[in-house]
């Protein structure tokens, strides 16, 4: 019997380079991702389609945890993680990938390597930076998708801005509370017109008006649900098949069980021409702060009446949402410093004093109350 | 006539209730409604942004409101 030239080691070995040169499916992942394969519609086209995509998850939190975690089971081929947050205990009861040893290591790294250890055959990335206004374009340049998975709306209108400004899809998910929103933004659309983004509809907000979860409190589940939402949404654009929320909002309430999908229109009526000026906000730490004299700084504690009322490291209390209504209240010929949970409301307060108190210099606590506690 | 309004998100704790009532003209437009709201509620002006929806819909500020329509306020949310 002729020994069969194609099971001579050598060929063997150039059958296996010509399918990673390829990016071809190759046995085992073919048998990994069987059950969706299988789906009517779905087949080995698709998983192809996946296995090419380039998915740029921006958030590796509440939702970016679930939202990755079934990109990469699914296996789209590259899979970059990109936060700059570190892990805190806070965050463990929604946020499914990080454990307690994991506290204090950044999430993008974690959350990269527990991911390549369920799917070998993709490539997952931490990209440890702030998307900001220098590298979000590049940044989107690189990949075919990207999921907004951040929690505040600096981040959600430079993602949408820079999605629109280098023509690519975004899916959306935020959540609050019991309630959460999910929407794919700026798709093209058949006759080469866009589908709405975030702009068509939220214009603009006042950050200061509105909690994030960690302040306005958040079921866990309900990250699980939105996260895993916004990677359905992905895998059902990248591989061609099911329905998108495209032109409408999806809203959820975990509370009642009770889910809308409000319909916004088939065709964006914005025009963003450039990406959003990033405003400046000085921030003080931890460490500079306790080298200071203690009245050094006006020292104003923005968090709600619950959260004073647990502790507080002094100052004046005025909840954020209440600031513009009592300026009077703060001296204005001492250096102003603003603390809250997380940093984040204490940088809004910074943005609303340097509008109104242009001469007098304000600061805002970086990493809050939270990285205080850390310290001590 | 008397109009239903569901609250969603941040608009709940605004407006005290998930489901508010309000009295108004036969001819109502959209845009009025939500004019009406932000009087009756300074703190969704302050939002800058909300959405008015009437039916499942996003409405036109023209938009006629007829009884029984289902009115709906979503604001922005920004948790994740």
């Amino acid at each position: 019997m002729p020994h069969c030239v194609c099971q001579t080691p050598a060929a063997v070995l150039c059958f296996v380079h010509l399918l990673l040169l390829n990016n071809m499916l190759s046995n085992i992942e073919l048998l990994r991702y069987s059950c969706q394969i299988a789906l009517p519609g779905f087949g080995e086209a698709a998983q192809q389609r996946l296995k090419d995509a380039r998915v740029l998850v921006v958030g590796a939190g509440g939702l970016g945890c679930p939202a990755a975690q079934y990109l990469a089971a699914a296996g789209v081929g590259r899979v970059a993680i990109a936060d700059f947050d570190t892990v805190s205990a806070g965050n463990l009861h929604r946020q499914v990938l990080y454990t307690p040893n994991d506290v204090g290591k950044y999430k993008a790294n974690v959350a990269a390597e527990r991911l390549s250890q369920q799917n070998p055959h993709i490539v997952v990335e931490a990209v440890l930076e702030k998307i900001s206004v220098e590298n979000a374009l590049a940044l989107f340049g690189q990949h075919d998708l990207i999921l907004d998975c951040t929690d505040n709306f600096d981040a959600r209108y430079l993602i949408n801005d820079a999605a629109v400004l280098s023509g690519r899809t975004v899916v959306y998910g935020a959540i609050y509370q019991y309630e959460g929103q999910v929407a794919v933004w700026n798709v093209l659309n058949a006759d080469g017109s866009r589908s709405p983004n975030y702009r068509d509809l939220f214009p603009e907000v006042d950050a200061a008006q509105i909690p994030n979860c960690a302040e306005g409190g958040v079921i866990p589940a309900l990250a699980g649900i939105i996260g895993c939402i916004q990677a359905n949404e992905a895998i059902k654009y990248l591989a061609g098949v099911g329905e998108l929320l495209v032109g409408r909002l999806l809203v959820f309430d975990a509370a009642t069980m009770q889910s809308r999908s409000f319909k916004i229109g088939n065709i964006s009526r914005t025009d963003i021409t450039t990406l959003p000026t990033a405003e400046m906000v000085q921030t003080v730490t931890v460490e500079e702060w306790s080298k200071m004299a203690a009245d050094f700084y006006c020292v104003i504690d923005v968090r709600n009446a619950d959260e004073r009322a647990a502790f507080d490291f002094g100052g004046l209390h005025i909840p954020l949402a209440e600031l513009e209504k009592r300026w009077l209240e703060i001296p204005s010929k001492k250096p102003v410093l603003f603390y809250c949970a997380s940093g984040k409301r204490s940088a809004e307060a910074v943005k609303k004093w340097q509008k109104y108190h242009p001469e007098t210099p304000a600061f805002s606590l970086e990493g809050g109350v939270k990285t205080m506690l850390q310290n001590i | 006539m008397r109009i239903k309004i569901l609250a969603f998100g941040i608009a709940r704790d605004i407006c005290g209730s998930g489901v508010i009532h309000l009295e108004v003209s036969e001819n109502v437009t959209a845009g009025q409604v939500k004019q009406l709201l932000t009087e009756g509620y300074p703190q969704l002006g302050q939002l800058k942004s909300f959405l008015l929806a009437v039916n499942e819909e996003c409405a036109e500020p023209d938009t006629l409101i007829t009884p029984g329509d289902e009115i709906a306020v979503i604001p922005p949310v920004s948790g994740g």
